[in-house]
């Protein structure tokens, strides 16, 4: 906590010192909102390229699920869709069903890789349409929860010798257990496993079908009696609590992330000439400082189209963040340049904080300076932001 | 909790069982042969072993038999999605399998597959 406080104070001196010329003035959004954090690699590249954030997207679980979405799509012919954005893992999705850890290891980047896809009509007044296309993995995530020795303490949570002691308690109190393959021996099972998994709803049903398999009255009652108050054994609670403390200790893991999106429009939705306009790739390392700080180093580069001479300009951002803190709280400070075909570079020097509240997802503010280099002004820029949190595979 | 029937040839091959994890999910095992296996269970773990495979012995013997498969899972992220499927082969092929899968909402799930030995004609 001492360095947070210690990051936070040096960050908000360091913009003390800084020449701020004008703030809280008519700034661009455009440029405020594209130019922060350009050298990350976005969670779906395609939307990020489009500019949109949709509401809807779709993330098929698996294989069926995606053709039948597209079947939908192209039901009523080829037209671009006004509004679409699906993301998936191609590898996941074709085989998920059989995919044990030791292949995901070794292929991990492979299963990683997810890929974007969004489409946008930009006003009910125009047919003009766009689409976007986007890939992106992590070649290197060291805080991958499917790592050898993070799996191997969520096994120590999944004794499975408690579960055999909840089926036991209950053949023995229901008395049973004389003929393994007896109905009612299913039952003890599909009951003990109904107690593990907490599903109440299904708990009654069978613990009927149990005590109703007692001759005797007053067994029926104690039977029932001992079966409505047996205990959970909790895997959930453990298990939950070892990847909680795998959160804690590796927030600020190595990692190296790449991507890439492409972004083409169209002058109606039928794709009457249809244009690449732009291209992006990222790249983004994660190096560990400790256990309290994260150092972020990334790129953007790509191409845009000149929408006047109709050829391509190069851009890039190159930038660096530090984050100094703990998984759930942390201070950090960022510098970024952008650089463009025909115009002057833009810097940027910002700071802020980033807190996971307890209701999840994640809240971020930031205090910063924009410099740019053509008009010679400086910004004084503010941001708070709430995300929410993203799976693993993001709906694999 | 899951149940079929698969069939095996009394007069085929030696018959095996083998369970797997799918989506790269850890977990711990155990099966047993109703009733004659139910002291000698066969055990371990989803980790760098997902493809266990078990001899379980003649078909002859096992026709009218059930391998019951049981264990708990460990979900790691967000989406939730788990499949657990067990196999049966007789003579090195595959003659059938049953499948446990869907998604679940919790950190770990405990599933149970019963798997009826039938008679089926080669």
């Amino acid at each position: 906590m001492k360095l947070f406080t210690l990051g936070l104070c040096a960050t908000i001196c360091g913009f003390i010192a800084l020449p701020v010329t004008a703030q809280e003035e008519e700034r661009s959004d455009s440029l405020a909102s594209r130019f922060r954090l350009e050298f990350a690699v976005p969670q779906s590249p395609a939307f990020n390229l489009l500019g949109t954030e949709p509401s809807n997207i779709l993330r098929p679980g698996d294989i069926n699920e995606l053709a039948v979405a597209v079947s939908n799509l192209t039901g009523d012919g080829l037209a671009i869709p006004r509004s679409f954005a699906a993301e998936f893992a191609p590898a996941l999705l074709i085989g998920g069903r059989n995919l044990t850890i030791d292949r995901y290891q070794a292929r991990a980047a492979l299963y990683r890789t997810r890929i974007s896809l969004a489409t946008r009509r930009s006003d009910d007044a125009s047919p003009a349409s766009s689409v976007g296309w986007g890939i992106r993995t992590a070649l290197i995530d060291r805080g991958d929860l499917r790592g050898s020795e993070v799996a191997g303490q969520l096994l120590d949570s999944l004794d499975l010798r408690r579960l055999e002691a909840v089926r036991d308690s209950i053949r023995t109190a229901a008395g049973i257990l004389r003929d393994a393959v007896h109905p009612i021996a299913r039952a003890a099972d599909r009951l003990a496993n109904i107690i593990v998994n907490d599903s109440m709803g299904v708990r009654d049903g069978v613990i009927d079908t149990l005590v109703a398999s007692l001759p005797e009255a007053d067994d029926r009652a104690r039977l029932r009696s001992f079966l409505e108050n047996l205990e959970s054994p909790g895997f959930d609670a453990l298990v939950r609590k070892r990847i909680r403390e795998h959160e804690e200790r590796n927030w600020n893991a190595g990692i190296l992330e790449v991507a890439y999106a492409g972004r083409a429009e169209a002058a109606d939705s039928t794709g009457t000439g249809l244009a690449v306009q732009e291209h992006a790739f990222w790249a983004t390392g994660g190096l560990r400082a400790g256990s309290w700080g994260q150092l972020l180093i990334g790129t953007q580069v790509g191409a845009v189209r000149d929408s006047l001479s109709g050829d391509f300009e190069a851009k890039a951002a190159l930038g660096s963040r530090l984050y100094m803190g703990g998984n759930r709280t942390k201070a950090f400070v960022e510098v970024e340049g952008e650089f463009q075909d025909s115009q002057r570079p833009v810097f940027l020097l910002n700071s802020g904080a980033e807190v996971r509240p307890p209701f999840g997802g994640w809240v971020t503010f930031s205090l910063g300076v924009e410099r740019n280099r053509l008009t010679r002004d400086s910004d004084l820029r503010t941001d708070f932001a709430y995300g929410l949190p993203v799976g693993l595979f993001g709906g694999s | 909790m899951i149940q079929g029937t698969i069939g095996i040839d009394p007069s085929g091959g030696d018959v095996d069982v083998e369970i797997s994890s799918g989506y790269a999910l850890a977990g711990s095992y155990q099966m047993m042969v109703l009733p004659d296996g139910l002291k000698n269970p066969m055990e371990g773990d989803f980790l760098f072993a997902g493809d266990d495979r078990f001899e379980l012995g003649p078909a002859a013997d096992l026709v009218g038999q059930t391998v019951r498969a049981q264990g708990l899972i460990a979900n790691p992220d967000g989406t939730g999605r788990f499949a657990i499927t067990v196999r049966i082969y007789q003579g090195g092929e595959e003659v059938g399998s049953l499948i446990s899968e869907g998604s679940m909402n919790r950190h770990a799930l405990a599933f149970l597959i019963y798997v009826d030995l039938g008679e089926e004609a080669a």
